[in-house]
């Protein structure tokens, strides 16, 4: 029994080309399998048909673009990247993406894998009636039969020809293996019947390729059942078909055959031929090997690098969204307190406009009465009735309410003048004016209560002297300071009003009084403070708005206000102002 | 006889302001010619009044339609000064009323001499003379001259000056209103009433010849119909008859 072994051999070497042929060799479904895919793969629904065989953004549409490229090794990755990945995949897809696998597996050798691959798909796809998965049941009997369990192979084999249509491309291969399965189990008669469809089946699609497979595999049938006479005309063909399908290993193949078949047959020479021509193919094929080796390391470095690369862009991608998610949360945040602070802002404006708003109506519609009541009672006190004059105690009463009016006046003014100033609204219209002129207006009003009060007054006044002021505000500053100094002197007291040159450009205006005087330390400490007030001669306080006012004004005028005091010696204040740049003649 | 009187009208609607005003104003020579209550008021007696000074009020009713009446004084062919009266010291108010180029403002409450001082300030601006009457100048303007006399301020039109002289440094003017004592010289006085009926009759005299009763050569004197004499220089009596002769 020295034949079966080489046989064997030969029938295993014929069988291992076809698996290793298939490898670079760009991959075919099945028409039904790839009308599955189309149907749910993203990738090609979005792109359209043409997409196909086309790269895109997808990794399940590139898992199989990859794979039908014959790059299986990309399509692995994916496909693993794909169900490591948390993504969910419909049933379909989990469908194709294992029977891609198990197809990859099964080429990488790794039989187990990828039986336990194809047999999950065919599970999905007999549970689903993919009409695809029948084309499966053929993957895997094939992978059995690599694995040389020719009975599993057989019968997944039978169970895909019970339901295949026949005339499909891939109809050939499975009925040649089938047939093969049935020649290792000896099953002779089943393998003959196999067999010989194969041969029709391939000289019907006109696979050359094919029909030196079978050629070979049916002469390999005959010559092991010792069929000598039926087998040679078909390892005869086979040479023929495997030199016309250009297809080394097969041709190798059947050298091999013819050289062991003479060889048996003791014909030597003929035997010594045809190993010699097997000889060479082995070189060459062996040299084939080796840029395939190469080819393949290269491969493996690309892959690698492709690997490295899809894992970086996915870092990438990762780290942009972190930094996305950040800083739109962080946008957010700003936004939130952005729009939290405009909110309080418009609030706080708004109840700020109320308040000087408030203010300014109250003051200024104030104002008006007041001074209207003012004007009347002077009016009344001026016309001096006789009747009145003999009544001391009326007379007294008017004069305290004429003072009133005349001093709620200028509270009024003062806190009006505050407001608009806070406010940024006071007007302030600074032009040339003379000092005699704008003491002469504000005095106007004060000379009846000097005379009351036998209050001696004196002017000193510098003729045609100029201020460049605002006259508003320099009144309001003068009304001021005269009240106070009317004030705080007592009854025969003296005031001094006076105006001079202070250098080329300032001016200033005096008022000094012999009055009680107050400590200054208090003034310069908080001029500005509200209800810092020192009780008058006749035990009233104010409400000592107005120096911390008359000190504003008189710097918004690019003035200085200056104040001298001693406790029962009387007050002077100096007002400093500055002259216009060129004095009218 | 023309009244010496500045003219002014007001538009003010608060009863309480136009009786302050008309208090005041006449009481110290100045004419109140028109009072308007409202813009409408105000714009038809606009087109018939003369007048010197306008006081306007800037709001009417809580709105700021005296603005508006300044404006059309403003766009009018004959500009004629005007004092905004305010109670408000709001920046806002007055930015808006600037636009009309105002002479002067005065701000409520205001007392007699604020009132005085703002007129004249006005009409100084007006006539880009500022400082004027307080230096006791004269301002001229078509064919009148505004002049402070005492605490008041008066117009004097060229027709009812007698004749002017010398007094001291100054100029003493002799009117149908009165004399004035200008803080001028009697030739820049002159170089002003050259165009009228005035001419030089001695080195300190300016005579208006439509004044003239009589004239006596031989004497060195003019005679005016008011009774008063003018002395006639022999320097100047050529030249005088020759435009004597004309005029009269």
């Amino acid at each position: 029994m020295l034949l079966p072994q080489p046989y064997l051999g030969v029938i295993l070497g014929i069988y291992l080309s076809l698996g290793s042929l298939s490898h670079a060799q760009e991959k075919k479904y099945s028409a039904k399998f790839k009308s599955e895919i189309q149907q749910s793969c993203p990738g090609c629904q979005h792109l359209g048909n043409d997409s196909f065989l086309h790269l895109g953004s997808n990794d399940f549409h590139n898992a199989h673009v990859y794979f039908s490229r014959g790059e299986i090794d990309s399509a692995y990755v994916l496909i693993s990247k794909i169900s490591e990945s948390k993504r969910k995949i419909d049933v379909k897809g989990q469908y194709i993406l294992l029977t891609l696998k198990g197809i990859v597996l099964d080429e990488k050798r790794l039989y187990d894998d990828a039986v336990i691959s194809l047999s999950k798909a065919i599970e999905i796809g007999t549970e689903n009636q993919y009409p695809s998965a029948p084309n499966i049941y053929a993957i895997l009997g094939q992978v059995y039969l690599e694995q040389r369990e020719f009975q599993l192979g057989a019968n997944w084999l039978e169970k895909w020809k019970a339901s295949a249509d026949l005339g499909s491309p891939e109809q050939p291969v499975n009925i040649h293996n089938l047939g093969l399965c049935y020649l290792h189990l000896k099953e002779y008669q089943r393998a003959e019947e196999n067999l010989l469809l194969g041969y029709r089946l391939n000289d019907q699609f006109r696979d050359t390729l094919g029909l030196a497979r079978s050629s070979l595999d049916i002469a390999n049938l005959y010559y092991t059942q010792y069929k000598d006479s039926l087998a040679m005309p078909y390892f005869k063909k086979g040479l023929q078909f495997a030199k016309n399908a250009n297809d080394l290993p097969i041709l190798q193949n059947a050298y091999l055959n013819l050289a062991v078949v003479y060889e048996n047959a003791k014909e030597y020479a003929k035997a010594l031929g045809y190993r010699k021509e097997y000889e060479k193919i082995h070189d060459s094929i062996w040299n084939r090997d080796r840029i395939w080796q190469l080819a393949k390391k290269e491969k493996e470095i690309a892959v690698a690098a492709r690997e490295e690369m899809l894992k970086a862009e996915t870092e990438r991608k990762n780290l942009y969204r972190i930094i996305g998610l950040i800083l739109l949360s962080l946008l957010g945040i700003g936004s939130y307190f952005t729009y939290k602070i405009a909110r309080q802002k418009k609030l706080i404006t708004h109840l700020n406009q109320t308040k000087d708003k408030l203010f300014s109506i109250l003051t200024h519609d104030l104002k008006t009465p007041i001074h209207l009541i003012k004007n009347k009672l002077f009016k009344v006190l001026s016309e001096g009735d006789n009747e009145l004059r003999t009544s001391p105690k009326k007379w007294q009463s008017l004069n305290e309410s004429y003072h009133l009016s005349k001093r709620t006046s200028l509270l009024m003014d003062n806190t009006l003048h505050w407001v608009l100033q806070n406010k940024g609204q006071l007007l302030f219209d600074p032009k040339q004016h003379e000092l005699k002129a704008i003491i002469a207006q504000v005095l106007f009003d004060y000379h009846p209560v000097m005379t009351e009060k036998k209050v001696q007054f004196r002017e000193e006044l510098e003729p045609a002297l100029y201020a460049y002021v605002d006259l508003n505000s320099i009144k309001t500053v003068l009304r001021n300071l005269l009240d106070n100094a009317i004030k705080f002197t007592n009854p025969g007291g003296q005031i001094i009003l006076s105006t001079g040159m202070e250098d080329t450009c300032n001016c200033w205006v005096r008022i000094a009084d012999n009055g009680q005087g107050f400590d200054t330390t208090t003034l310069q400490s908080n001029h500005r403070a509200l209800n810092n007030s020192t009780p008058d001669t006749t035990g009233n306080t104010g409400t000592g708005l107005g120096l911390g006012l008359c000190k504003e004004l008189v710097g918004k005028n690019n003035g200085q206000l200056n104040i001298t005091s001693k406790i029962g010696n009387g007050t002077i204040v100096t007002m400093v102002l500055p002259r216009p740049k060129q004095e009218m003649k | 006889m023309i009244s010496n009187k500045i003219k002014i009208f007001l538009l003010e609607d608060s009863d309480e302001d136009i009786s302050q005003l008309e208090e005041v104003l006449p009481s110290r020579h100045y004419e109140i010619i028109g009072i308007a209550r409202s813009f409408d008021e105000a714009t038809s007696l606009f087109e018939r009044l003369e007048f010197d000074i306008a006081i306007i009020d800037i709001f009417l009713n809580g709105r700021p339609e005296g603005i508006r009446f300044a404006e059309t004084i403003y766009r009018s062919n004959t500009k004629k000064p005007f004092i905004f009266l305010t109670s408000s010291i709001d920046k806002e108010v007055f930015s808006k009323a600037k636009m009309t180029d105002p002479s002067n403002y005065l701000i409520k409450p205001f007392n007699t001499p604020e009132l005085l001082f703002a007129i004249e300030l006005a009409l100084e601006r007006f006539l880009q003379k500022e400082g004027a009457f307080a230096q006791q100048q004269p301002v001229f303007y078509e064919g009148s001259f505004f002049a402070r006399d005492g605490q008041s301020l008066v117009k004097v039109s060229y027709e009812d000056i007698k004749y002017a002289t010398v007094e001291g440094p100054y100029c003493s003017l002799i009117t149908e209103r009165g004399d004035f004592i200008l803080h001028t010289s009697l030739n820049r006085f002159m170089d002003e009433l050259k165009n009228g009926p005035f001419i030089r009759s001695h080195r300190n005299f300016i005579v208006n010849l439509r004044k003239i009763n009589k004239v006596y050569p031989n004497d060195n004197l003019i005679l005016l119909s008011s009774g008063e004499k003018v002395l006639l220089s022999r320097r100047h009596k050529e030249e005088f008859f020759q435009r004597y002769k004309i005029l009269k």
